[in-house]
């Protein structure tokens, strides 16, 4: 039998119901001491929900919960902090202006016999804690806004490491990083578990679950459906769990493929951002819509950006229907026909405070205009049209857009866009966040728009989407093209493009191509 | 706190009000335009109340009379053109502390120049003054990035200091009788140039605000320059625009002071920037941008000089003008952010 303190963390038959839905369906998961276990699964399969349980934020409605020796009892919140669980989340939570030292002891500050902070000790036992983990080179005494992204994730670890004594929860650690630095940051991890610590490591990037996980577990709606150690699997066995269900290799209808002759909407060719995108080149037909796969941080959102005018790119060139484009502004790709659906609605999509109507119209201002003076009601007229069209559901026109749901805030980007009449739709994550009915909605309001003789070049994480909406799929890793991926071609499937989009040195796209 | 607000679904209430009449509906919509600040009613019962309770307490002055209404629109006409100006900039996201600085330097340049050169060419370089000191606050805003308020919180220290070189700290006297009669100390007919200055200003500002796309563009750029900006507005050349109409803004203040003092000096309209912005913000202007209304602007700087000028006749002093001011300030935010609570 184990011994009562094998496990770090030990869940057994959890399950968790959100009014109708069962997020989480009798799941075991048990994380050993010292060891790293790597946990899989799309968006929504239930990861998020299952970390929340282990950290005590939220209360599984079946199965047990102990955190080392100790059963959670979901009566207070910091009850399994105080048992020795941390998380570090994606956004940093750091303090720029403080030194290293501040920042590990933020809030768990070392006072000395009258009170004040004993600067003196916090350094000392900061400069032990940084050397145990095998951070070096890094002077705790600097303000943390000077360090590289990879030096603040370690520090973060640091931080948490402090603070936990059992179990750490680190989720997507290595999005941000660049290459050479994932593997310091997993030296990193493979000491905090050294430390004696269960470690959770949630990651889309199959590849470093091999090189650092002892263990793999694979969510998929809300049950595991894979638990082995990974010396004992491997990445096809995991994109098979992932998947799950023999996803046809697209032979989902056939859209009528435009003529190999036309003349591309949009060539792109050589196309470079400094550390962001190198040597990018591909082409978009009219009438199709091509689809990017890519895993965040591949260079997707600058490729859009890019193509928008938001970034200038350092090499390359582009064509817009044969001729030169090259955008110095959002507004100059606006009015070249070019527009981005963005990737966050809240940030770069809608101004939150303004009304629905005052939110449609800010793409077309300059076309609403006789006089120098606004044509409320021919803007009334197109707002009023455009609501029609995509069918949002809205009380009245002057309503703040926040009062929408997701899926109506979302066709208000997409009224902009549409007024706009681009020839060329930037989609970024379009479909993030909304109902399946709004989905669907897009989908078939693109796919009008590009029958037209528009295209569209389509961002996703969804890949059964992809699958569903794109001619043509580019597989894009770290900043470059990895692959070019045509409808009906055998590539053309979720399992490999699961593959396809990871880093590189992983499984080659060859290798992955037959299902 | 505000993205929990945010969440909250449709209201009952809103949707019962959808199916308006055409005409109730164009009603609505023009009022909304019309005032697009935060506390219309706000801002007009204290109005009322206001002047209500000095009008009782002053019945036996001449507070009521027109005569003192129109003095109290002369006095206060710089600040409301300055408070015009300010609602543009506020409502584009910035702030512009140099505004009333440009005040003595303008002044100068038309004192100065008229003399030799005549009255056009004084007032054109006086007012190209003030745009340029907005050219320059807003291209270091917006090129450099830099928060405006440091931007200008520096022209303005640079603006008083120079304002003293010209004539070292001596008054100068502008006797120009054509430029007087038109800035400021004319009348029309029974109406004060000044009230007309005003008018214009407000009539000009609020079209603009209210009624163009340029207006439309500034409030997006204040309210989220990132969605204005990927909408495709420019919001750099937003905010540089509304820079050089605050700085203009500033310099017609300036004309219009010399003109009424017949003089300048480098410390005219020296106290008038806190003025200005509690004024722009009595009158319902978001300080976080975004929202704004010239006609409320307006409202507040005629509300402020109100008090001043009751205050003045019930016999009391500036401590007392300034600390009624202050009370004032506070209580139309606190009912501002309030009311704006209440309504999400």
């Amino acid at each position: 039998m184990d011994a009562p303190d094998e496990f770090a963390l030990d869940m057994t038959g959890v399950s968790k119901r959100f009014g109708q839905t069962l997020v989480l369906d009798n799941v075991d998961f048990r994380v050993r001491r010292g060891t790293i276990h790597g946990l899989v699964g799309h968006n929504g399969a239930g990861k998020s929900t299952l970390m929340k349980i282990a950290l005590g934020g939220v209360a599984p409605t079946k199965g047990t919960v102990r955190v080392g020796e100790t059963q959670l009892t979901y009566s207070r919140p910091a009850e399994a902090r105080s048992a020795g669980v941390g998380m570090v989340l994606q956004e940093l939570s750091l303090i720029p202006t403080l030194s290293v030292v501040d920042n590990i002891f933020l809030n768990a500050e070392k006072r000395s016999p009258l009170g004040t902070i004993s600067a003196r000790a916090q350094r000392r036992e900061a400069r032990a804690l940084l050397r145990n983990l095998g951070i070096t080179g890094i002077n705790p005494s600097r303000p943390v806004g000077e360090l590289g992204v990879a030096e603040l994730q370690m520090i973060e670890i640091a931080k948490a490491a402090r603070l936990s004594s059992r179990l750490l929860i680190l989720d997507e650690p290595t999005g941000p990083l660049a290459r050479a630095e994932v593997g310091r940051l997993f030296e990193l991890i493979r000491r905090t578990a050294a430390l004696g610590l269960g470690v959770v490591f949630i990651t889309h990037h199959l590849r470093e679950v091999f090189e650092i996980c002892d263990e793999v577990t694979v969510l998929r709606d809300g049950r595991t459906v894979l638990h082995e150690a990974t010396a004992e699997t491997d990445v096809g066995a995991v994109v098979r769990a992932l998947v799950g269900r023999e996803l046809a290799a697209a032979e989902a209808e056939q859209t009528p493929r435009p003529p190999s002759d036309a003349q591309p909407l949009l060539e792109v060719r050589g196309l470079t951002v400094k550390g962001k995108l190198d040597d990018v080149a591909f082409r978009l037909l009219p009438g199709q819509i091509v689809g990017v796969a890519g895993l965040a941080g591949s260079g997707r959102t600058v490729l859009l950006k890019t193509l928008f005018g938001d970034i200038r790119p350092e090499r390359g060139e582009m064509r817009l229907e044969g001729r030169r484009y090259r955008p110095r502004s959002p507004a100059d790709a606006i009015a070249k026909g070019v527009f981005l659906v963005p990737e966050d609605r809240r940030v770069h999509g809608l101004v939150p405070i303004h009304s629905v109507e005052q939110n449609v119209v800010l793409s077309i201002l300059r076309r609403l205009k006789r006089l120098l003076l606004y044509r409320p009601r021919a803007a009334r007229r197109l707002v009023r049209r455009m609501v029609e069209t995509l069918g949002i559901r809205l009380a009245n026109l002057r309503q703040p857009v926040p009062e929408l749901s997701g899926g109506n805030q979302q066709k208000v980007v997409f009224s902009k866009a549409l007024l706009s009449e681009p020839d060329l739709f930037l989609l970024d994550e379009p479909t993030f966040g909304i109902d399946v009915h709004t989905a669907a909605d897009i989908v078939r309001l693109i796919r009008a728009e590009v029958e037209g003789g528009k295209a569209a070049l389509w961002v996703t994480s969804d890949l059964p989407e992809l699958l569903n909406v794109a001619d043509e799929i580019l597989v894009l890793a770290d900043g470059t093209i990895k692959d070019v991926v045509p409808r009906g071609a055998p590539g053309f499937s979720e399992e490999a493009l699961l593959h396809a989009i990871q880093r590189s040195e992983t499984v080659g796209v060859g290798e992955a191509a037959a299902p | 706190m505000a993205v929990a607000r945010a969440e909250k679904p449709d209201e009952p209430g809103a949707v019962a009000a959808a199916p308006a009449g055409e005409l109730r509906e164009w009603l609505r919509d023009t009022a909304i335009r019309t005032y697009r600040g935060e506390n219309a009613g706000i801002l007009i019962a204290a109005m009322v109340v206001i002047i209500g309770i000095f009008a009782i307490l002053l019945r036996h002055t001449a507070f009521l009379s027109v005569d003192n209404f129109l003095g109290i629109v002369r006095q206060t006409a710089v600040i409301s053109i300055m408070a015009i100006a300010t609602v543009f900039v506020i409502s584009a996201g910035e702030i512009d502390l140099s505004i009333a600085a440009v005040i003595p330097l303008a002044g100068y340049w038309a004192g100065l120049l008229m003399p030799r050169y005549g009255m056009a060419f004084g007032v054109f370089v006086a007012l190209a003054f003030g745009a340029g000191v907005g050219l320059v606050n807003g291209l270091i805003t917006v090129l450099l990035r830099v928060p405006s308020f440091v931007v200008t919180l520096g022209t303005m220290g640079l603006l008083q200091g120079l304002a003293m070189v010209p004539t070292n700290s001596q008054a100068i006297v502008v006797d120009h009788p054509t430029f007087d009669s038109w800035f400021g100390g004319g009348d029309v007919g029974p109406v004060p140039g000044l009230a007309i200055w005003t008018l214009a200003a407000t009539l000009v500002g609020y079209l603009v605000l209210a009624w163009t796309p340029a207006g439309k563009a500034v409030l997006a750029t204040g309210a989220n320059p990132n969605a204005a900006r990927f909408s495709g507005i420019r919001t750099n050349l937003v905010k540089v625009s509304v820079m050089m109409a605050s700085g203009t803004a500033g310099a017609l203040g300036g004309l219009l002071y010399v003109g009424q003092y017949q003089g300048a000096r480098y410390d005219l309209g020296s106290s008038d920037l806190l003025t200005v912005i509690a004024a722009a913000i009595i009158g319902g202007t978001a300080l976080t941008g975004g929202k704004g209304s010239v006609i409320g602007a307006v409202v507040g700087s005629l509300l402020l000089g109100a008090v001043n000028n009751g205050l003045i006749i019930e016999g009391l002093n500036v401590p007392e003008q300034l600390m009624f001011r202050g009370g004032i300030i506070i209580a139309a935010v606190v009912l501002s952010a309030r009311a704006a609570r209440r309504r999400t």
